[in-house]
């Protein structure tokens, strides 16, 4: 997974924040999934068409966690997004 | 189980201890424990029946987002949240494809209330005020072309109790992406009770209405004032042998948005509608239990109001049974032919309504079962 990619949501999909955690809803199958608040930021940048490597370090800070254990994390997250059919790859980028 | 046993069940200490979960009431909820309550739940086995409670009350998405759970309830309803969320986000596109498609016909006077109404409105998100179905009020004379389009988008009519007199709405659902549901009930009268049936009309509605544009400026709701009043007046119209926090809850959270001018408007409204009664008896006991802040002479004038008969204060009588009520449905129609036609489309609903009703092929032992059940309840067997 290539984290200087951008990524977006399908245009099928709602995102929803609930405090620092949020909600993934597939709205043709009505499919959900409930992120955690470093998900959250993920995918908040994933919504705000930036690129997610740019945003590694600043959750590794956040979060006090190495940034090899939040980049891994995010590319784990992304391959799961794009097998629910969640997110693509942004082929404008 | 009688009548009176059903209105005893949900006692005042039931109600003062939860409404302490949803952070309005007079003492802060970290001060009393679930343990504490006596007989009704003791941590950690009885966890179960705490949050049935809270469900039975509609508080417990409320109060997992006010944090006022205990951790280890807090942790077990957690994923419900995401749940609610998902739920929500169905229907409310739903709605709003609904009232698109009323738009697009021209059926611009509609309103939604209650429920859905408030939760879109006075709640900061709308999953926090869960409710099963979504109210509509409509011109009669236009229902055929709503009909069609709950039809042309795949709604379903849900079976039920039909005439002239004895209800008045059907209920439309739809199945929508997984396994969710969405449910609308289609009024065309603000209550079945012929007391309170004429209260409010769409056209008046409309006229002191707002837009609900959080969701889409194409839905209608009450003002804050007729939506005080149409809650207070289901609460003991709709459910008289109930009693659930949400309930008040609702008519707390429109109590605190309104202005002195508001309160004026609600008190004149009360009265020229003799729904004084009712109306003070939920502002007086959303004052009780959550602080809610009611100037003393808000409550002075529909005491006054209410000091005059008002044939809705028969619901202030929670204690009479089912049939004691329709005595008064009858009475407050206003020909010896509708009150008898109440009375045939009540003891006998079509064959088709008493088959499905009662469980049986035959129609006539489903107007024998109706009628031994009806027996029963009238004598409290």
């Amino acid at each position: 997974m290539n984290l200087d990619n951008k990524f977006k949501l399908l245009e099928h999909v709602s995102l929803t924040q609930v405090e620092d955690e949020s909600v993934l809803l597939d709205l043709n199958s009505g499919s959900y999934y409930g992120l955690n608040p470093i998900g959250t930021q993920i995918i908040n940048a994933i919504e705000k068409e930036a690129k997610l490597i740019s945003h590694i370090e600043a959750i590794s800070l956040t979060y006090s966690m190495p940034i090899e254990q939040v980049r891994q994390d995010a590319e784990e997250l992304l391959e799961q997004l794009i097998e629910q059919n969640l997110v693509c790859v942004d082929s404008n980028d | 189980m009688t009548d009176k046993q059903v209105a005893s069940r949900t006692s005042n200490t039931e109600l003062t201890y939860f409404a302490q979960f949803i952070g309005a009431s007079q003492t802060d909820a970290t001060l009393l424990k679930p343990t504490e309550l006596p007989g009704l739940i003791k941590l950690p086995e009885r966890l179960d029946e705490f949050v049935e409670k809270l469900d039975h009350h509609g508080l417990t998405a409320l109060a997992l987002s006010q944090k006022r759970l205990p951790a280890a309830i807090e942790e077990q309803l957690k994923p419900r949240t995401a749940l609610s969320v998902a739920n929500e986000t169905l229907k409310s596109n739903a709605l709003v494809e609904l009232f698109e498609s009323f738009a697009s016909a021209g059926l611009t006077h509609t309103i939604l209330f209650k429920g859905s109404a408030l939760a879109h409105s006075i709640y900061p998100k709308p999953w926090l005020r869960p409710r099963s179905d979504n109210d509509l009020l409509i011109d009669i004379e236009a229902y055929s072309e709503y009909e069609k389009i709950f039809a042309r988008l795949g709604y379903q009519k849900i079976f039920s109790i039909e005439g002239q007199y004895v209800s008045y709405q059907n209920t439309f659902s739809k199945k929508l992406s997984g396994h969710s549901h969405i449910n609308i009930d289609l009024h065309w009268r603000i209550s079945n009770r012929q007391i309170l049936a004429n209260s409010y009309s769409v056209a008046e509605l409309m006229r002191s209405g707002n837009k609900l544009d959080r969701l889409s400026s194409l839905i209608s709701i009450p003002s804050a004032v007729d939506s005080l009043i149409i809650a207070s007046l289901h609460r003991l119209g709709h459910h008289h042998h109930e009693e659930r926090l949400i309930w008040l809850y609702d008519i707390h959270l429109l109590a605190t948005q309104l202005s002195p001018k508001n309160w004026t408007t609600l008190i004149e409204r009360c009265n020229k509608k003799a729904l004084s009664g009712v109306t003070l008896d939920a502002l007086s006991y959303c004052q009780k239990l959550f602080n809610t802040d009611i100037e003393p002479k808000v409550l002075q004038a529909l005491k006054r109001s209410a000091d005059q008969p008002e044939p809705s204060q028969i619901f202030l009588q929670r204690e009479l049974a089912q049939w004691q009520y329709f005595l008064h449905d009858i009475k407050s129609l206003d020909s010896w032919r509708s009150r008898l036609r109440l009375i045939i489309e009540n003891v006998f609903p079509s064959p088709d309504y008493i088959r499905i009703q009662m469980g049986t092929k035959s129609a006539c032992i489903g107007y024998f079962k109706r009628f031994d059940r009806g027996l029963r309840r009238l004598l409290n067997i």
